[in-house]
């Protein structure tokens, strides 16, 4: 992340020998796995989608000819699409502040996003039913105000928060690691040239912290997309979405070629959420770590 | 020797230890022990023939928690003590792991709690057919479900149950009640598994007005409009979990559920009331996985299984009904009010065909998860 906004002429890294070199035989255990356990099973996947339960194309019709599978994408790009804009609205001025904070309120405010991060996802979202349920802690407090009480569990309302909880730290951490290394003596120097602070901060600081918005952005999108326990616990089975939808099929219906299906729409999406990140940066001139750049 | 010659044999090191990982990952359930088979013939419910399957490991698969350990200390540790085969407990079921585990010719369950639509689905495919001359079934109640791959193991209620708090003594009593929103206003939590349990689609034609013995086959777009009429007082569970969550969370007034999983929240305080009448017998069942290894032990296991005391053990352990006619449980009042095989319930109770469910399931639940998805 760190070399997205180094500054010019301070050295490109050494660049990695071609080939493997006398250790490159360690990484073949790796890769053997990473074949056996992840390739082959999802070669696997593909071609059911077209064999089962006969050779054909008959999934992919089934899949387009259905309006409900289209709206089930739909509004799964939707769900995902909230929780990348809400976790970026929250988490923007969160690392900021963390970037520009001392040091030991920056640890503090890291452990704050990463305490969650520590805890079982499965209890956190066990947590949120305890608050979000009609009598619970929520409706507890709004109640005690005299406002009136909120039916929030089993709606998409319900999953987003939960969602944006769980995938705050992947927005927070990228955006901290590309602002820890802007240079804060640039902004003031467009001060000095006469610009008002909330100009200098949207012509200056806001477009060079923008790789690490992207890079998360990037990353909570395309995991809100694979989001399971989530939508199934918080969410309520009349708002599916895709890979709720992938697991009925597969484990409930034992439709394994329209879950193949399925599975290749979603990844297909995954794909063009990809390639659509990748041309808007290129189109912005950024530099963005696609693989996460969470290293602090 | 030079490094290049080394070069050669590490990976296949590697690959043959890759290979061993993976082995190890995998299950295998043959065992090769030998078994006298003829020893099984004649059965006697509830007995079976001592230190006859030493050295067999035979796996039980349930739906796991509490419920499983009550399975396993009624009947499955104590017929591994009598035969001398080892028990193994594994779960919970699912029928695409059971799938796999059949396409990969790599079976590694036996004895499959499961349920009777599931079996009836997928007879002869992933469940071996019964050989009935291997159990004994002259204790087995009538109106129990059994079909060519099963036989009940336990006995419960898909019905409505209702929140004594909310309705007090003006209470829905039928299925048309619990269609009438307007005369019981209320939250409805029903069935929100893309294949729902067998009933459901039957609940609302006898709220429509149709007779119980003109129900199949169902008219599933009459079923569905019924249900979607009611839709803005429904919520959906998708797990006995959930059932009990949702009790226990106010998240429902009444539910269309399962009476384990209602008895289960009034263990922990909540007061919801069962409405036997035109409520549907279930049952969960005893099957074998298909191409196990040991069929003949399967079988004795089941036979086991069904045996008077066994069954009131169970009974005891989970407040699920006993499947035999001389299990006698001694239950707490609150657990007897839930027991369902008590022939005043069972008058009460209407029929939901679960063979027909089975043989017609890719239909009844493509249809479901569309009402689910609309």
């Amino acid at each position: 992340m760190t070399t997205a906004t180094r500054p010019a002429g301070s050295g490109a890294p050494p660049r990695a020998r071609r080939g493997l070199g006398p250790y490159g035989i360690l990484v073949l255990p790796v890769i053997l796995i990473v074949v056996l356990c992840f390739v082959v099973p999802m070669l696997t996947v593909l071609v059911r989608a077209v064999t089962e339960p006969e050779p054909g194309l008959q999934n992919f019709a089934w899949l387009f000819a259905s309006d409900h599978t289209l709206a089930l994408i739909g509004r799964t790009l939707r769900l995902a699409g909230a929780a990348t804009l809400i976790t970026a609205l929250i988490g923007y001025p969160y690392a900021y502040a963390m970037a520009t904070a001392g040091p030991r309120v920056q640890a503090i405010m890291l452990l704050v996003v990463l305490l969650p991060f520590w805890t079982s996802m499965m209890v956190r979202t066990f947590a949120w039913i305890i608050i979000l349920q009609n009598n619970g802690v929520l409706n507890a407090m709004l109640t005690g105000v005299g406002l009136p009480p909120q039916s929030l569990l089993y709606t998409q309302t319900a999953v987003l928060i939960g969602m944006c909880q769980v995938l705050m730290p992947f927005m927070v951490l990228p955006m901290v690691a590309v602002m820890r290394s802007i240079d804060m003596r640039i902004p003031l120097a467009a001060q000095t040239f006469g610009a008002p602070p909330v100009k200098a901060f949207f012509t200056v600081y806001l477009p060079m912290s923008l790789p690490g918005v992207l890079s998360g952005a990037l990353i909570v999108f395309i995991l809100s997309l694979g989001f399971y326990v989530t939508p199934a616990l918080l969410g309520s089975p009349r708002e599916q979405i895709l890979p709720n939808a992938l697991f009925n099929q597969i484990v409930d219906l034992l439709n394994w070629g329209q879950g193949g299906a399925l599975a290749v729409a979603l990844l297909v999406t995954v794909g063009l959420a990809f390639v659509l990140v990748y041309l808007v940066t290129r189109a912005l001139g950024l530099k963005v770590n696609v693989a996460g750049g969470a290293q602090l | 020797m030079t490094n290049r010659t080394h070069g050669y044999w590490r990976p296949a090191a590697v690959v043959a230890a890759g290979a061993l990982l993976l082995s190890g990952c995998m299950q295998g359930g043959a065992s090769d022990a030998e078994v006298d088979e003829s020893v099984f013939a004649d059965p006697v419910v509830g007995e079976a023939p001592a230190d006859s399957l030493d050295g067999v490991t035979l796996t039980y698969v349930s739906w796991g928690g509490e419920f499983q350990n009550g399975q396993m200390e009624a009947f499955g540790n104590p017929f591994g003590e009598v035969t001398g085969a080892e028990i193994l407990d594994d779960g919970p079921t699912d029928a695409a792991q059971l799938r796999a585990q059949v396409e990969s010719g790599n079976v590694a369950w036996d004895v499959v709690n499961a349920s009777p639509m599931q079996n009836a689905a997928y007879c002869g495919e992933l469940y071996e057919e019964i050989d009935w001359d291997l159990i004994d079934t002259s204790q087995f109640p009538e109106g129990m479900p059994q079909g060519d791959c099963y036989i009940a193991s336990l006995g419960y209620v898909y019905g409505m149950f209702y929140n004594a708090d909310t309705y007090g003594d003006d209470a829905p009593q039928s299925w048309e009640d619990f269609f009438d929103t307007e005369r019981f206003p209320g939250t409805r939590a029903i069935d929100g598994r893309p294949t729902p349990t067998a009933g459901t689609y039957e609940a609302a034609l006898i709220a429509d007005g149709v007779p119980e013995d003109e129900l199949y086959p169902l008219d599933l777009e009459r079923a569905v409009a019924k249900w979607d009429s009611i839709s803005d007082s429904l919520t959906y569970w998708s797990s006995g979990a959930e059932q009990t969550q949702m009790i226990q969370g106010g998240q429902a007034d009444i539910v269309f559920g399962w009476s384990g999983r209602i008895y289960e929240a009034n263990q922990s305080g909540a007061n919801f009331v069962p409405v036997w009448n035109e409520a549907f017998l279930q049952a969960d069942s005893f099957s074998i996985a298909k191409g196990t290894q040991n069929l003949a032990a399967a079988h004795a296991f089941i036979n086991y299984a069904l045996g008077a005391e066994q069954q009131q053990t169970m009974a005891e352990l989970t407040s699920y009904s006993p499947v035999n006619v001389n299990s006698e449980p001694d239950f707490s009042p609150e657990a007897q009010e839930f027991d369902v095989s008590r022939p005043e319930v069972i008058e009460q109770t209407a029929a939901a065909d679960e063979q027909y469910w089975g043989e017609n399931m890719e239909e009844l639940s493509t249809r479901w998860d569309e009402f689910l998805n609309s």
